[in-house]
């Protein structure tokens, strides 16, 4: 167990009390409760976290926020490994375990470090320019081969078994950050009695504030956004969510945001690893402040090279002494403060300023032993794994160091303002972009509105925050007292892109660390004519890595703008995209995983189809039974006994997956004769009737029966898998179409269990259990409709045949589907009854030349199906006029017909093609196609339904089914798509 | 002739969550619930009288309403709705077709609010919406009753809508 060489005696918002231990690539080491992976480290005196993504070049800890592009580390092991998460970002916990990634064997001594010595030969566009010959290698080596030498951390291929929740939250104002512009914000807003939600990305309040030794009404400024904190807690209006990340904004006022319930903790199988949010909000304020540059110079990629903001946080935030002989450059005020505190920490400070000293107003805060260098850079480092000097441009003094700060100036956070297509615009006085318009419904607070000054800010974050309440609605609470902050000194930023003859090709000057481009790279971009922004970022994917270039980009553009002679508002700009950050697919997912992927539907049957042994297919979400095996019984067995009883004897199938819709009114039966080919407005009660409907353009739609139950009340079915467009399309043209006709129908889908009992003993069978109903012929014909009782329970029973035989469909309230269905079992019995799937209700309904879905494909018309009779003719109806279009009425039409394979031993698939020859191929050869192909027990061969060309004219031919996919190539002949009782003797019987 | 049965529920095989400090989560069996679409050209007629009788009506949508009754008694209902609605209205007896499982407590909110993206604190006291949970579509009810909610739940998909709560809470 190692010792905390580096962490200081006293200070950060730590807790001293208390040591958790945690490892890093294997070795044993200590935090206390508070620190980051990356405080943690640095209090252990590691600055050395991973190799980078190309040249893997030994990288360190650079930042102390989100925006860290070197210290990705991958935490956990097994299903739980999380790689490439900032070390930045993760809360040490006890037992946690951290990896380095990106090299091999070891993270001191990588082999394919020789990537850096070879850095010359490897500038942007290498792969692309390299890799090309011969084409077929690209995919089997010369990618894989990239991918392996390249990259980040590796996923685990165990299942993630953390568990993900989702939530939506909705508020008038949400105010993303919770630093001192965002805590405001939030109070003002609050107190005008507005609701607000205030996101925050770190485990407690304050924003940067928690990393600095400045006073905000007399007290510590951490203590004091911790008492604003407090007060938005006990307010009833207020939701503030910690450890959250706002990582984008959508149409609509709708943002995605990621809390860390439980990466902080220990994990266990009660607690959320994470929690997605949606939330639905009014007012943005964006109050996420701004992330602080990076200076480009030789060596800037260093370990020991860190923001100079970062290493003021590590101080304070933290107690952690980064470095104790250390260098701060900057080209601005701020870091001065950077100097300062480290000096107050004991550590031996130099300051170099690229500026004049006449430019600088913060030097009175230095103690006077700080040495500064005015109008000097930092031209290059040196130290391979961690940095030992520092050499100075243009006086050549070489300065021995252990830790470099820089600070190039401030970037504000524009990315949630950006994400639905706001672009920034240049500010040439402050030196950065500004969302300056971002919509009525969006507003930049501090930081991120580049307002540094601390007083400022607070003042902007309360006026921001009345003026979303304000949009909300909400009146002003009155004018609240301002805190009020120590004076700080000015910004006085002078832009600094890259430290001027500071680039040599012996050791590179990194504009962005993540993806390893290098000042070089973009002056080869601009070179060969890629010099634009967006064309730079894609030549030399700058800015395309994780931290999608929050450090890289604003230099990037100085630099390109130096590059071509032209102000950086002529250099383009990029745009922002969700995400800001990344986000495990875990939270995305949320609980939709596994077997809740997605819902499963269950008839009111599915406990008996359970218990007597169903083998279950899915059918949209239902889950519907395909066949019950008995012991010894394959599929074919189990399927041809199936049909077998039904045809001798009787069988019930639960076919409550059907849509049904319920209509009353006066016009529901002239509503139903414009939707259906065929007439419903003149069919009596108690009877029903099949029925087709069409799309606006002729083509089928789907089929299903219309039975009138009263002279304004219809019940209908549809198709299982149409169930909800059909209601769609019945809102629809209700509607849309005719408002005016008095018919009110729903859904009634859920409301019935319903089951078809089929076969010649079936009235035997229903007569047995069936009260109230007579069922013989006379009574009760094909196609009646008749309502009684079963073991107690109202039925609605319809005489309907899908099967062919005689049969009837029985329907129940859903409440008593599973004692009807016994019921009916238990009267069965001594026929026989068999319960079938839906594999024997498709044999049989094939044997009875019935389509379905596989003829109703969208491409057949009423015509095509041998329905065309059925179009009536003496009225409209929807689809009706687009029939007689020439295309849909041509002799030469696919045409429903029979197949049967010319020796009875072979068999054919659906999807086969209908050929003339056999061994021409082509797609012009076909003929047609087999939709339906099942083994039918009846015939003692395979059947199939087809659509051919011109087919009913060709009854009797002889062709190929041919397919090859399945290297299958059967003669077939047409014959008639009615297998089995082609005058309906049996189910009219 | 036999008795009536009584209706099955579908989680009758299935425990349900265990109720949670400041959350319980129970099934209220046999609901009467009546979905009911005005005629055209018709008004909705005078409505505050079915509270007296136990049935409460929540507005649903343009011309559509939902009743709801816990007397078990889905003739009665329609014949008390009918009796206010007169010819206005076309009925539609959904009482199978869904479970209605009532969550109540402070903690209501907050579980509701991981399935469904409307605002409910907003939602008016007595008063119904359509929504989708985890791709399941219900109604969910509001009492005047602070913090309890009816959820009306597709029969077909009770068992993965227990899941989900299951996981919620």
């Amino acid at each position: 167990m190692s010792r905390q060489s580096n962490r200081l005696h006293q200070g950060g918002l730590i807790d001293r009390t208390r040591e958790i231990s945690f490892t890093f690539d294997g070795r044993a080491l200590t935090a206390h409760p508070g620190d980051t992976l990356s405080s943690a480290l640095l209090a252990n005196g590691i600055h050395l976290t991973g190799r980078s993504f190309k040249y893997h070049r030994p990288r360190g800890i650079y930042t102390a926020g989100a925006e860290e592009p070197n210290a990705l580390v991958t935490l956990g092991n097994g299903g739980r490994t999380a790689p490439n998460t900032p070390a930045t970002m993760v809360e040490v916990y006890e037992g946690l375990e951290a990896h380095s990634q990106n090299r091999w064997p070891s993270l001191k001594f990588d082999l394919l470090a020789v990537n850096s010595l070879l850095k010359p030969f490897f500038p942007a566009g290498f792969y692309y320019k390299t890799f090309m010959w011969p084409r077929s290698f690209w995919y089997r080596l010369y990618e894989p081969m990239i991918r392996r030498a390249a990259g980040l951390g590796t996923l685990a291929n165990e299942s993630d078994p953390d568990h993900y929740e989702k939530a939506h939250a909705q508020c008038d104002v949400l105010i993303v950050g919770a630093g001192p512009a965002g805590l405001m914000a939030a109070r003002e807003a609050a107190h005008s009695g507005t609701s607000v939600l205030l996101a925050d990305d770190h485990s407690f309040p304050g924003g940067h504030l928690t990393g600095e030794a400045i006073e905000i009404d007399g007290q510590p400024c951490a203590p004091w956004a911790a008492g604003i904190s407090d007060e938005l807690k006990d307010m009833e209006n207020v939701r503030l969510i910690q450890r959250t990340t706002v990582y984008g904004r959508y149409d609509g006022m709708t943002f995605g945001a990621v809390e860390r319930v439980g990466d902080h903790l220990v994990p266990d199988s009660a607690t959320p690893r994470q929690r997605s949010w949606t939330i639905h909000a009014k007012q943005l304020i964006n109050a996420t402040g701004a992330i602080e540059r990076p200076l480009v110079f030789t060596g800037n990629d260093r370990p020991g090279v860190m923001l100079a903001g970062a290493a003021r946080v590590y101080v304070n935030r933290f107690g952690v002494l980064p470095g104790r002989n250390v260098v701060v450059f900057t080209n601005n005020d701020d870091a001065y403060r950077t100097a300062r505190d480290l000096s107050q920490a004991g550590a031996t400070v130099t300051l170099v300023d690229s500026r004049a000293e006449e430019k600088v107003s913060a030097r009175g805060i230095l103690p006077e032993h700080v040495e500064v260098h005015f109008g000097q850079c930092i031209s290059k480092v040196k130290g391979r794994s961690h940095v030992h000097r520092a050499m100075l441009a243009p006086s050549g003094t070489e300065l021995d160091c252990d830790l470099v700060c820089v600070s190039g100036g401030w970037t504000p956070s524009l990315h949630l303002l950006s994400h639905v297509g706001h672009r920034p615009i240049w500010d040439e006085a402050r030196t950065c972009f500004l969302m300056k318009e971002p919509g009525n419904d969006a507003r930049a607070a501090g930081g991120a509105a580049a307002t540094f000054d601390l007083n400022e800010v607070l003042s902007e974050g309360a006026k921001a925050g009345r003026a979303a309440a304000k949009s909300c609605g909400h009146g002003s609470p009155g004018n609240s007292k301002l805190p009020k902050a120590e004076n700080l000194p000015a910004y006085a930023l002078e832009p600094l892109w890259r430290v001027p003859g500071s680039v040599s090709r012996a050791d590179a000057a990194f504009v962005d660390l993540q993806n390893d481009v290098t000042v070089a790279d973009l002056e080869l971009a601009q070179r060969e004519g890629f010099g634009h922004a967006e064309h730079a970022k894609r030549y030399t994917t700058l800015g395309m890595a994780t931290d999608q270039g929050k450090l890289a980009n604003m230099n990037a553009l100085g630099i390109l703008a130096e590059l071509q002679g032209c102000p950086i508002a002529e250099t383009g700009t990029t745009t922002f995209r969700p995400l800001t950050a990344p986000v495990a697919f875990g939270a995305i997912a949320g609980q939709t995983r596994g077997k809740a992927f997605r819902p499963v539907r269950h008839s009111a049957m599915h406990h008996w189809h359970e218990i007597h042994n169903a083998v279950f297919t899915h059918a949209g979400l239902w889950m519907r039974p395909y066949y019950y095996p008995r012991k010894g019984e394959d599929f074919a067995a189990a399927v041809k006994r199936e049909v077998l009883s039904v045809r001798s004897s009787v069988g019930m199938v639960d076919v409550s997956t059907l849509g049904k819709i319920e209509l009353k009114g006066p016009d529901a039966g002239v509503f139903l004769d414009r939707l259906y080919i065929n007439s419903f407005s003149r069919m009596r009660v108690n009877r029903a009737r099949y029925g087709v409907m069409l799309r606006e353009d002729g083509m089928v739609f789907d089929d299903g029966t219309v039975s009138r139950l009263g002279p304004d009340h219809y019940f209908i079915t549809v198709t299982t898998a149409n169930a909800s467009a059909v209601m769609q399309h019945m809102e629809f043209c209700h509607q849309v179409h005719w408002p005016q006709l008095d018919v009110q129908f729903c859904t009634v889908s859920e409301a019935w269990a319903a089951m078809a009992v089929a076969g010649p003993n079936s009235r035997d069978v229903l007569a047995r259990t069936v009260k109230g109903l007579k069922l013989d012929n006379d009574t009760f014909p094909f196609m009646a409709v008749g309502e009684g009782t079963i073991a107690g329970a109202p039925a609605r029973i319809f005489r309907i045949s899908f099967s062919g035989e005689l049969a009837y469909e029985v329907y129940t309230p859903a409440g008593f589907g599973a004692g009807v269905w016994e019921a009916i079992m238990e009267a069965g019995k001594p026929d026989g009854i068999t319960s079938y799937g839906t594999e024997a209700m498709t044999v049989m309904r094939t044997e009875k030349g019935h389509v379905a879905g596989p003829e109703l494909d969208g491409r057949t018309t009423a015509a095509d199906l041998g329905l065309g009779q059925m179009m009536s003719t003496r009225k409209d109806f929807i689809g009706r006029w687009m029939t007689d279009r020439s295309g849909l009425a041509g002799k030469d039409r696919l045409q429903l017909v029979g197949l049967k394979p010319v020796r009875v031993d072979e068999t054919f698939h659906m999807g086969a093609h209908l050929v003339n020859d056999q061994g021409v191929t082509g797609v012009d050869v076909s003929q047609g196609h087999i939709t339906t192909s099942v083994y039918s027990p009846t015939c003692g061969h395979f059947i199939g339904l087809a659509l051919l060309r011109s087919g009913r004219a060709r009854s009797g031919e002889q062709l190929y089914a041919v397919s090859p996919l399945h290297d299958e190539s059967v003669t077939v002949e047409v014959v008639n798509p009615v297998f089995t009782d082609p005058n309906g003797e049996k189910m009219r019987g | 002739m036999a008795d009536k049965p009584t209706p099955q529920s579908p989680l009758k095989r299935h425990s349900q969550p265990a109720p949670q400090p400041g959350l319980s989560v129970e099934e209220v069996p046999g609901m009467t619930q009546v979905q009911v679409i005005l005629r055209k050209h018709k008004g909705p007629g005078p409505l505050e009288g079915l509270a007296k009788d136990g049935v409460s009506i929540c507005t649903t949508g343009p011309g559509e309403f939902w009743a709801f009754s816990e007397q078990h008694d889905t003739h009665g209902t329609e014949k008390r709705l009918g009796k206010v609605l007169g010819e206005s209205a076309s009925l539609f007896d959904q009482s199978h077709g869904r479970l209605v499982l009532r969550i109540e407590g402070p903690g209501a909110l907050e579980v509701l609010a991981r399935g469904t993206p409307l605002d409910l604190a907003k939602m008016p006291a007595a008063s119904a919406t359509h929504t989708v949970i985890e791709h399941i579509p219900v109604l969910i009810a509001r009492h005047r009753t602070t913090g309890r909610y009816d959820i009306s739940v597709p029969r077909s998909y009770a068992v993965s809508f227990i899941a989900w709560l299951a996981e919620a809470i």
